[in-house]
This record gives C-alpha cells, structure tokens and sequence, in this order.
C-alpha cells in the first residue's frame, strides 16, 4: 500500500505579484497517514495543496505522488489519484443538481449507466446527503455544500484526498460530521486548517507553516501542547 | 432577485429536459448540430420578399419540435421574452422599406412582407436555438462541435460558459440580496450605481471561471473522455441525409 506517497522536495512557490508563498518545503507522507497542514492565514496552506494536483505548478523543486512527479504531461493520472476539495464550495458546485455534481467526476472517468447511479448514491450516503439528491446546490447550506463537494470528491474513488479548510462556513454539528465522514476514508488524507481541534481529530501528524515555511513537522500532541509554536504560528486559540 | 431566480430555473429545466430521452434526443449531437446549422444558413438566405419559401422552410422546424420534449407553451413563453427587438423592426420596417408590390388587383407595401418574413426567420430560430439546447447536452453540443473540427479550446469554453452561468445567477441573486438587506434604495438598484455592479461581476467571473476549471480538472474533466456516444449509426445517416434533402428541395426549388 506505500505505493501512493507524496514526496515533496525543495519546493519553492512565487506568485506573479512576487510573493513568496512557499520555501523549501520538504515532506514525505506514506500511504494511509493523515497529515494537517496547519498554519494562519496566508502561511501559505492553499498554495502547497493546489501544488498536489497539479493546479498550480512550480518551477523549482519537485513533487512525486506515488512514484510519478506531477509535470504537465502527467497531470490526467495525477488528478485521478488525487482528489481535491476546494476551500470555496461554490466554485466546485456548477452543476444544476446536487446528483449531477457529484456524478460530474465518475462520468469524466468513464463509468455510466446503474454503476454511476450507485456510485453517485453511495457517496451521498456516505456523507449523509442522500436526502438532498435532486436540489440544487444554491439552497444548501454551508455545511451541506461542503459534504456535497467531499462527496463528489470520493465519487471519483482517489488514492489521496486533500482539503483544503474543510471547517469553514461549517457549524460544530456539520463540523463533527465531517469529522466523522473523514474518519471513514482509509486512504491518504492531507487536510489544511487553523481549526486545532478538528485536526487533533482527524490527523496523528500536523505539519505547521508559517511565511511559507515549514516550522514543525510532528505529532498533533506535540504542537497542541506546544503553546510556543501555536503562539509563532499565529493559530493559538487565546482571544 | 425574482427575475434572476425565475431564469435559474429555466435554466435548471432545460438542462432536465436534455437529458430526457426524446426522438430529436438520441440523434447524434454532431448529425444534429450539422442539420441545424444547414438550416439556419437556408433560412437566413431566403429573399426577404420570399414569405412562401420562408413559411414552407418552417415546416422543418415544426417537425423537430414534434420530436423533441419542447412545449408549445414553452416556446411561446421564450419568443415573448425576446420579440421587444424583432418587433421594433417589424414596426419601423414599413417606414424604411418603401417598396410597392403588387398581388393581383392590390399594391401592398414590401416593407410589410419583409417585416413578416423576418418575425418567421426569428421564431424558427429561436426554435433551433432551443430545440439544440433541450434535446442535447451542454457536453454532448460542445464534443459535436468538437468533431465538426471547432478547435478544442472553443469547446471547452462552451461547457465553461454553459457551467458558470449558474454560478453567475447564483452571484446575482446574493448580490441583490445583499444590496436589499442593507436597506439600499427601498432594496431596488440605482441605475447609476449598476456599472460599479457590474464590473464587479465580471472581475469576480475571471477568478470563479478559473476555479471552476480547476474543480473540473481535478475531477477528470477532458474533452476527449466525454462519454458521448459519438459513433454515427444508420440513424444518424439517416436523419442528415433525410434533413438535408428536404432542406435543400425546400430552398432550391
């Protein structure tokens, strides 16, 4: 099972404006772990995500899922291994109905007919959404929005999921049902948040950014109990 | 905000009634496309004068709209919405077109037929312009056109500019939503405050198409693996050679 690693080496991100969004990153994450990419924003959470599917590629360093580096000419199977859930739900919610977008991504891969039909069904179930099959995404709420998009994510089957704030918008309730839909994927999981708890939850590792770059890499417990580094990292819950 | 949610669910309903199955439904999406275009460029081409030529050409559009899910209502509803236009032509069309014509014992005025023949030509336009929207899919209309050679890019902008539009909607809605909550002009929109709207919305669609296409990407889209059927069959020959015939005995002869 250790074939889908993601293996990332000296990478460096500027954006157009100059902005140097992520330095010298360097991490290693076996297959199955779970990994919270912690940090305030602006650390530069976004950016090292978008570089693990491909949606934004750098020029320096290099990233390897499972053994291919993802580069433009790789970028199809890079996609299928890894599935992304974006930080705004709308954006990723563009078709008509909820049953729609989630068949969006299976359809992409060839599957049709009663196997679509089941797949799109387990998937809502899977995220407690079945109920919400024919509606269409503009009257969900923000936590329904966000269990659509996960399920629309996991109806493509990826080796790699990858979240980007999936706590936002999202109240404890809906909060804790991802938590608990999250627990249930047994494959990779790279979550990036400022919610502690739910990363404590969700993730054995944390990865902690700050000005794009890496400032502690280890067990939740650690930088939990670690009120120094919550403290430089700006995500320390002391208001 | 009515108007923008009333328009969401057409959109919505539309986007159903494609994926219904109906006769004109299961046509080959290139096939269909080919025919429709034939016949927009036959219609547009008749004489302005020619109003038999133009009413027997109809008769085209009134069978496909037999095989498709498209309601009469419907239609008529959608041709309302956009005669404003047509209309005025329709009206000031005697003025500008002075043109005396005689039918047997009668003069009548050309600029009155020239004005008929066009409300003609818009209906059985827009007929074909809808009758490819609830019988196809935004995907299945982008790979038709993708086969008939449009360059690729162009195809995937269809299907991004179909996908967006909801979003765009959406936008509206929040938009004006928004505007009312805080008690701006009695919740209705100033003329003058529209263009700073506006442009918002555009600078806002630059960066929301992109994330769009992003989200599709990153869930396999590519225009090559749409899972159209694509492979002609007989009855796909069928209805383009059938199409055509008739098409071009109407206009040529």
């Amino acid at each position: 099972m250790s074939h889908h690693y993601v293996n990332i080496k000296d990478l460096t991100f500027t954006y157009s404006d100059g902005n140097i969004a992520l330095e010298n990153i360097n991490m290693y994450i076996t297959h199955g772990e779970s990994v919270a990419i912690l940090g305030s924003n602006g650390a530069g959470k976004s950016t090292l995500l978008k570089h693990l599917n491909g949606t934004l590629l750098s020029d320096k360093g290099e990233i390897n899922i499972g053994g291919i580096p993802v580069t433009k000419k790789t970028l199809k199977k890079i996609r299928e291994t890894v599935g992304i859930v974006f930080q705004n739900t709308d954006n990723q919610l563009f078709m008509p109905t909820v049953y729609e977008n989630v068949a969006f991504g299976p359809k992409n891969l060839g599957v049709d007919g009663e196997q679509l039909k089941s797949i799109v069904e387990l998937a809502l179930k899977d995220t407690g959404t079945i109920h919400l099959l024919q509606k269409h995404p503009f009257r969900l709420s923000g936590g329904e929005k966000r269990k659509v998009c996960i399920a629309s994510v996991i109806a493509c089957s990826p080796e790699i999921l990858v979240f980007d704030e999936p706590t936002a918008e999202v109240d404890p309730k809906g909060i804790k049902d991802i938590v608990n839909i999250l627990k249930k994927f047994h494959h990779t999981k790279i979550i990036s948040t400022h919610n502690l708890k739910f990363a404590s939850a969700v993730c054995k590792r944390g990865v902690v950014l700050k000005h794009g770059k890496i400032i502690f890499d280890g067990q939740m417990e650690d930088i939990i109990n670690n009120t120094e580094l919550l403290r430089e990292a700006e995500i320390l819950d002391d208001y | 905000m009515k108007s923008a949610e009333k328009n969401l669910h057409y959109l919505i309903n539309f986007d159903t009634l494609s994926k219904q199955g109906c006769v004109l439904g299961k046509i080959n999406p290139a096939s269909k496309i080919f025919v429709f275009l034939t016949f927009l460029i036959a219609l547009v081409s008749i004489n302005k004068y020619d109003i038999l030529k133009t009413l027997l050409l109809s008769s085209f559009t009134f069978a496909m709209i037999n095989m498709s899910r498209l309601k009469y209502s419907t239609f008529i509803k959608i041709c309302v919405v956009l005669s404003p236009f047509i209309l005025l032509f329709v009206v000031f069309n005697p003025i500008l077109d002075k043109n005396i014509f005689a039918f047997y014992n009668y003069s009548i005025n050309a600029g009155y037929i020239s004005a008929l023949t066009t409300l003609i030509k818009f209906i059985n336009t827009t007929a074909i312009s809808l009758l490819i929207i609830t019988s196809t899919t935004v995907h299945e209309i982008a790979y038709g056109l993708y086969k008939l050679k449009i360059p690729g890019f162009m195809a995937i902008q269809i299907i991004l500019m179909y996908r967006f539009i909801f979003l765009f909607l959406s936008d509206i809605i929040n938009t004006t939503e928004s505007i009312k909550s805080r008690g701006g002009y009695r919740g209705n929109i100033k003329w003058k405050d529209m263009k700073q709207i506006v442009s918002s919305f555009f600078a806002r669609a630059i960066y929301r198409g992109e994330d769009v296409y992003y989200s599709m990407l990153s869930r396999g889209f590519n225009l090559q693996n749409l899972n159209a059927d694509t492979r002609f069959k007989l009855k796909d020959f069928l209805f383009l050679f059938l199409s055509i015939c008739y098409i071009l005995l109407l206009r040529l002869f």
